[in-house]
């Protein structure tokens, strides 16, 4: 297979996935992309909206469609981290030897949680306790969990999936800004329109829904990953992305006007990092081989709005962090002179 | 990098047309300047000759830097990518092909960005050419040839409004102060209309001098007085010529004052007789009325709006009417400095018209009365400055006035010249070679335009001084 029909394949993927997933999810096809940006480049996502945006069903949707191990942790106050990472248990075996008699023994076995798995739902995450989402951060980054002094690997791809509600605050803990800065991509959910609200109620009042079937397997889904790896960047399209993530900085030359004023802090190399990425994956899902500025910038509000923090004139202005990278994405030129 | 190389080809050319196009405009912008000082300052060249060197110069230059240049390719290859919507496939090949990205996807990028350039023409990568500023050459040239159509002296503009104003204020404190005292004496002597002309002399001096009027208003309203003034003079001088000073001293009365009291003062006896009661330039002060018409005259100078009156004239115009002039004293008229010490030295008898024209009866004693029938005026009893002119001779028919024999201090004097407010007192023949020589000795010395010194040396050629 040479690099077009891989380019093609891979397009060819994207678009099944899609399709099977738009069975059961009306519209909403930006969003399915993005977690399919996310699970293509190795990224979690955070998906934000309020109740009854579809959610969780779009995170199920994708463990079904996909021939991966999946598990679902619905996030409480009083779960605790051992439930998500699993944890030591004393284990008794009796075993009987011939001509002796019972012998007994007991031994601790580690019991692993809902996180190993390559799909993990972490449905309302900001309804745990920072103790409990502290818990993720190992297997978010590292892909490790450690219990006991002992390290144990998840299976690749592991992808978290996460879902927060932005309006109710009461008895909930806002994620600390290093789990936020984990996540690949915060995506947020827009109520849907007159026509997709018809179609929701047309595919779920009306006998029983068909269940998806599995179009892609954990090989493939490794495939895709290593091959948006490979897809070429300009330098000066790196450049771009890198500049984009600088000018959310306050303090820095490049900060606009916007940042300076009501940006707390700006993105960590992360930012970048998510920019190039998923620029590279995006290009890839759309048949190209190469990733350009309106890759790069098709992402930014994913990528970046999570990554910056408002201080408290901005809050108080009801400045949004989408103002400020569409501010950034503005101003912040495709390319400067050199020399 | 064939097609590469072809491409940086074409965006040199095109390059080098626009810079070319930079330097044509930038460079005929020298020669607009140029057309436009042509007529101020002397120029090295013609200005079509600059205009045209400099545009030339700016085109070089415009060329030269765009060869020089080094064409970035890379920045070449974004430019192509961006008018050809490729997403930045051909930058990123060209960065493929020093440094592969990886096994994958490099060489079908590559292989895709050359099929690209290779279907694209050059003009369609690099974009429609556009030269900057050549739409607004023609226009340039099209100033520049008005320009050289109809020249303007911008030193000459500044230079004369900006004397031409100070002198205004000047001459206008000298006709206010002319108007006092005309109004003091033609209160005195109760001259209603002699009185009117002195106040509207004064209020047109004021306005002058505090800069209130406009320079058509000021015109108008000095040609106004002139024209009232000459007919005052023509009025007394016709009654004073008729022979009969009682009555032209009355037909003065009558003008003046219909109580006939002047009237029976120039036929009585008195100090000042009938000479001084029917003379022209007696009743109001004649220095004073001469003076007003020496004032009202360079105000026309100074003004610049009609030629000098001395050319008017056929007399040369005076070297001390420039603006650096000093202040005049009245009664100095428009001589040059110097010139009344030169008269004085000559001891020739003092010629001219006016009671403050001429102190010295007899050559070299001021203080006496000149003889009957003597050339010249009259004297005047309450002399109030030197001479201030002579009769040309020539000029005008001679006129003999006669005052009645026995009534007062009456003097037969002769007329030799019609009046005229002001001039030289010194021979024309003596002083214009002096003037052409020293308007020649300035015009060389100073920056005057060319068509200026034509102007000045067709002067001096009209009234016959080589």
């Amino acid at each position: 297979m040479d690099a077009r029909e891989k380019s093609a394949w891979v397009k060819q993927s994207v678009s099944a996935l899609k399709q099977e997933i738009g069975r059961a999810i009306v519209g909403n096809e930006a969003i399915v992309e993005d977690v399919l940006v996310c699970l293509f480049c190795g990224g979690h996502a955070l998906l934000e909206g309020v109740p009854g945006l579809g959610k969780t069903t779009l995170i199920k949707c994708l463990g079904q469609v996909l021939d991966i191990a999946t598990s679902r942790i619905q996030f409480t106050p009083d779960l605790m981290p051992a439930d998500i990472i699993g944890t030591n248990v004393l284990v008794q075996e009796e075993t009987q030897a011939a001509g002796a008699g019972v012998d007994t023994r007991r031994f601790v076995r580690f019991q692993k949680g809902p996180v190993f798995a390559n799909v993990v739902l972490a449905d309302e995450i900001n309804r745990a306790t920072p103790k409990t989402q502290s818990a993720l951060l190992e297997a978010m980054q590292e892909q490790t969990v450690t219990v006991g002094g002992t390290t144990y690997t998840l299976d690749s791809p592991f992808i978290v999936l996460a879902t927060q509600n932005p309006i109710e605050m009461e008895g909930t803990y806002p994620l600390p800004e290093a789990q936020l800065d984990r996540f690949f991509f915060k995506i947020a959910l827009g109520y849907p329109s007159a026509e997709e609200i018809s179609a929701i109620i047309d595919r779920t009042t009306v006998g029983a829904q068909r269940p998806l079937k599995k179009v892609m397997d954990a090989d493939a889904i490794a495939r895709i990953k290593a091959l948006v790896r490979e897809v070429p960047m300009a330098a000066h399209v790196k450049d771009y992305a890198i500049r984009l993530g600088l000018a959310t900085r306050p303090g820095t030359p490049t900060a606009t006007e916007l940042v300076s004023r009501y940006a707390r802090y700006g993105a960590s190399p992360r930012g970048p990092q998510s920019l190039v990425l998923a620029a590279r994956a995006k290009a890839l899902f759309d048949g190209r081989m190469n990733a350009g500025f309106e890759d790069v910038k098709s992402v930014c509000r994913q990528a970046l709005r999570h990554r910056i923090l408002l201080n408290f004139e901005g809050e108080a202005e009801g400045i949004t962090p989408e103002q400020i990278i569409d501010d950034v994405r503005e101003r912040v030129p495709e390319t400067i002179e050199q020399g | 990098m064939a097609r590469v190389r072809t491409l940086a080809a074409h965006a040199r050319g095109d390059l080098v047309a626009r810079r070319a196009s930079e330097g044509l405009f930038f460079g005929l912008i020298p020669g607009l300047l140029a057309a436009a000082l042509a007529g101020t300052v002397s120029l090295p060249f013609s200005a079509p000759a600059i205009a045209g060197y400099a545009a030339a110069a700016g085109v070089l230059s415009g060329v030269l830097t765009a060869l020089l240049r080094r064409i970035d390719v890379r920045r070449l290859l974004i430019d192509a990518d961006r008018s050809l919507g490729s997403r930045e496939l051909a930058s990123t090949a060209f960065e493929l092909v020093d440094a592969p990205w990886g096994e994958t996807f490099s060489e079908a990028v590559i292989h895709d960005a050359a099929a690209l350039m290779t279907g694209s023409s050059p003009r369609r990568i690099l974009g429609p050419l556009r030269l900057p500023f050549l739409p607004f050459a023609p226009a340039l040239v099209l100033l520049i040839a008005l320009a050289l159509i109809f020249p303007f002296n911008l030193r000459g503009l500044f230079a004369a409004r900006h004397a031409g104003m100070g002198e205004l204020a000047m001459i206008g404190e000298d006709l206010q102060s002319y108007g006092q005292r005309l109004q003091d004496s033609a209160r005195s002597q109760n001259l209603g209309r002699s009185l009117a002309l002195a106040q509207d002399l004064a209020k047109l001096g004021k306005d002058l001098a505090e800069g209130s009027i406009q320079k058509d208003e000021a015109l108008d309203r000095m040609a106004d007085i002139e024209r009232r003034l000459v007919a005052e003079y023509d009025l007394r001088l016709r009654a004073f010529n008729s022979g009969d000073p009682s009555a032209g001293g009355r037909a003065q009365a009558g003008a003046e004052d219909p109580t006939g009291r002047n009237g029976s003062a120039a036929s009585g006896a008195g100090p000042r007789g009938g000479f001084d009661s029917s003379s022209p330039a007696d009743d109001l002060g004649s220095q004073d009325l001469k003076d007003m018409g020496d004032a009202l005259k360079r105000l026309r100078q100074g003004q610049g709006s009609s030629p000098p009156s001395g050319a008017e004239n056929g007399e040369p115009p005076s070297m001390a009417q420039g603006p650096q002039a000093p202040p005049r004293t009245p009664g100095s008229g428009m001589l040059p400095p110097g010139s009344d010490s030169s008269e004085k030295g000559n001891g020739s008898p003092p010629q001219g018209y006016g009671s403050g024209a001429a102190p010295d009866p007899s050559p070299g004693q001021p203080g006496k009365r000149a003889p009957s029938g003597s050339p010249g005026l009259m004297p005047a009893p309450d002399t109030k400055g030197p001479p201030s002119r002579i009769a040309q001779g020539g000029r005008g028919s001679p006129l003999k006035a006669e005052a009645s024999p026995g009534q007062g201090d009456s003097t037969r004097f002769l007329v030799r010249a019609l009046p005229e407010w002001s001039g030289s007192r010194l021979p024309e023949d003596k002083v214009l070679r002096h003037y052409a020589q020293a308007a020649e000795s300035a015009l060389t010395r100073e920056e005057v335009p060319p068509r200026l010194k034509e102007y000045v040396k067709s002067y001096f050629t009209i009234i016959g001084v080589h």
